[in-house]
């Protein structure tokens, strides 16, 4: 179905938890190798993000570099037969390589990270996991925390991560590690309900 | 140090400590020793490897839920209206571009990609100006060369007989072979649209027209395919192939194929046949024929072989002069020729290597 556009250029705001119906790829044709290949990316984001942790952890910004410019050279080789599953091995094939390229060019002194020997173990772990996003059911899950929790959550996630953590642990009166033990604690209680939730999906 | 004991996501119970690292490791503050400690555990702990790699991935959804990428569509319509010939046409395209973006660290992916970073435009304009450099490199080399001859051909004109169009309406026959026949006229050979003349038992072997021989010849003085005379000249190799099908099987056609200067065509007829192969044809279906023909190499002083018994039969010397060939059906046998093909295989002109073709 094509949208009636208002604008030669209109702006979709999305999450990834509706990618699927997405309303700003629908003005797509289904067969149309943006939107296929736009969906495939969305959905391999999350896998490939959790994958590039093992080998830049702590450096958000770098990871996302990586996924884009993995998503670049996945478009460049990308052919339309490929499933998704085809597309994520691939995309975690490239993105490896442009984190350890990263590395290499970057030379990050001041950064602790795991042996190489290590970090192939636990990415190849990573990308075993199940590749489907349950970010439906993290959705929910968040929608239950109490505004306190919900800003901690946000200073981590939404802005600059350490700067934001610092800001809010003043305004709180409360220690930097006391709010970093309180994330910790929060992730794992998400981690549950999630859990929870899955299981009670399941048939 | 806690030693409660947690749920992996298998349901493998890790230690607080695990839980702790590990999301220091995420969060980057892991001190090295810290670092060092999750080393260890790591690598001899395989639900503390399980566990790691589900926090992190617990982590990324997280990120992706709390800061998503942006989905941004760009479409642009593109209607033309033009007339062509008096007739109105319109064409419409719709171009749409994708662009995924992180609004927390303010970059983005273009789909399909354009050229967006200063690198990718360097890059491109390096690669463009190596080009460029190339192109003009090979157009000098191409000017200092001098111009490029295309090389006249020496081609048979008409020479699968289908320049002149038979009427639908009339007999599958004429008389007129277009570009052959040069000085000699014959009822013999005629040009026929095969399909209609056999009733639809046979087929030209190119195109639709072909020749049919009851005897008779058929000739045509050469040239190049920009009108040059090509002319006789010491050590010529002419291969000259063709097609060849009898209308009917039974007694075989013989098919003589000559190289011929005609000196003087009036009041006396005197032809100078430097060459002649005589080929025999023997099937209902077309086959291929293929004949060489020579030309001395030390001298063209040659007697002519087909001249009025009256007339002299003196030497001459056919240098310069053009050269023809000549296709003679030697039998009263109907036979087809289509396709003919000539080409130069030796040359050795003036300077005795050149070699034109």
């Amino acid at each position: 179905m094509e949208r009636e556009l208002q604008n030669e250029s209109e702006v979709v705001p999305t999450s990834l938890g509706r990618y699927l119906d997405e309303r700003g790829l629908e003005a797509l044709d289904e067969g149309d190798k943006v939107r296929r290949y736009t969906e495939f990316y969305l959905r391999t984001r999350p896998a490939l993000k959790a994958y590039l942790y093992a080998f830049l952890a702590g450096n958000d910004a770098a990871i996302e570099d990586c996924i884009q410019e993995t998503g670049l050279v996945v478009w460049n080789k990308w052919d339309e037969s490929w499933d998704l599953d085809a597309f994520q091995k691939y995309a975690f094939v490239t993105g490896k390589y442009k984190a350890l390229s990263w590395l290499k060019k970057h030379k990050p002194a001041k950064k602790v990270y795991l042996s190489p020997a290590l970090v192939e173990r636990l990415a190849d772990k990573s990308s075993e996991l199940e590749r489907d996003a349950r970010l439906d059911s993290l959705q929910q899950c968040m929608d239950q925390l109490s505004p306190q929790n919900r800003e901690i959550l946000e200073a981590r996630y939404e802005s600059e991560g350490s700067k934001a953590l610092r800001n809010l642990a003043e305004k709180m009166e409360r220690s930097v590690d006391a709010i970093y033990k309180q994330l910790e604690r929060l992730r794992s209680s998400l981690k549950d309900c999630v859990s929870r939730k899955s299981k009670l999906q399941q048939p | 140090m806690s030693e409660e004991l947690i749920e992996s996501g298998e349901g493998v119970p890790v230690n607080v400590e695990v839980r702790e690292l590990v999301d220091r490791l995420i969060d980057g503050r892991l001190s090295e020793e810290e670092n060092r400690r999750l080393e260890s555990i790591l690598e001899s702990d395989e639900a503390a490897m399980r566990y790691c790699a589900e926090r992190m991935r617990f982590h990324a959804e997280m990120e992706e839920l709390m800061s998503p990428v942006r989905v941004e569509l760009m479409q642009k319509r593109h209607l033309v209206v033009e007339t062509k010939k008096g007739l109105a046409t319109v064409s419409k395209a719709v171009s749409n571009v994708v662009r995924v973006e992180n609004p927390k660290f303010g970059s983005a992916l273009e789909l399909p990609p354009g050229l967006k970073t200063p690198k990718q435009v360097l890059g491109y304009m390096l690669w463009g100006g190596l080009a460029l450099v190339v192109l003009v490199a090979v157009i000098v080399f191409l000017i200092q060369r001098g111009p490029v001859s295309s090389e006249p051909q020496l081609v048979f004109r008409n020479a699968s007989f289908e320049d002149l169009e038979i009427n639908e309406n009339s007999p599958p026959f004429i008389y007129t072979v277009l570009d052959w026949q040069d000085y000699f006229q014959t009822s013999s050979v005629r040009v026929c649209d095969v399909r209609r003349a056999t009733d639809g038992k046979k087929e030209a072997q190119d195109g639709q027209y072909a020749v049919i021989m009851e005897g008779g010849f058929l000739t045509q003085r050469l040239s190049y395919n920009d009108g040059e005379a090509f002319v006789a000249r010491k050590g010529l190799r002419l291969k000259v192939s063709g097609w060849a099908m009898l209308e009917e099987a039974g007694k075989p056609a013989q098919l003589w194929i000559s190289s011929r200067v005609v000196v003087s065509a009036y009041p006396s007829m005197s032809q100078v046949e430097p060459d002649v192969q005589k080929l025999e044809v023997e099937s209902d279906a077309w086959e291929r024929f293929e004949a060489i023909l020579t030309l001395p190499s030390d001298s063209l002083m040659m007697k002519p072989s087909i001249f009025r018994r009256d007339a002299t039969q003196s030497a001459v010397d056919i240098s310069g002069l053009q050269l023809a060939v000549s296709i003679d059906n030697k039998s009263k046998v109907p036979m087809f020729i289509d396709n003919l093909k000539i080409e130069v295989l030796e040359d050795l002109q003036e300077t005795g290597v050149e070699v034109k073709k």
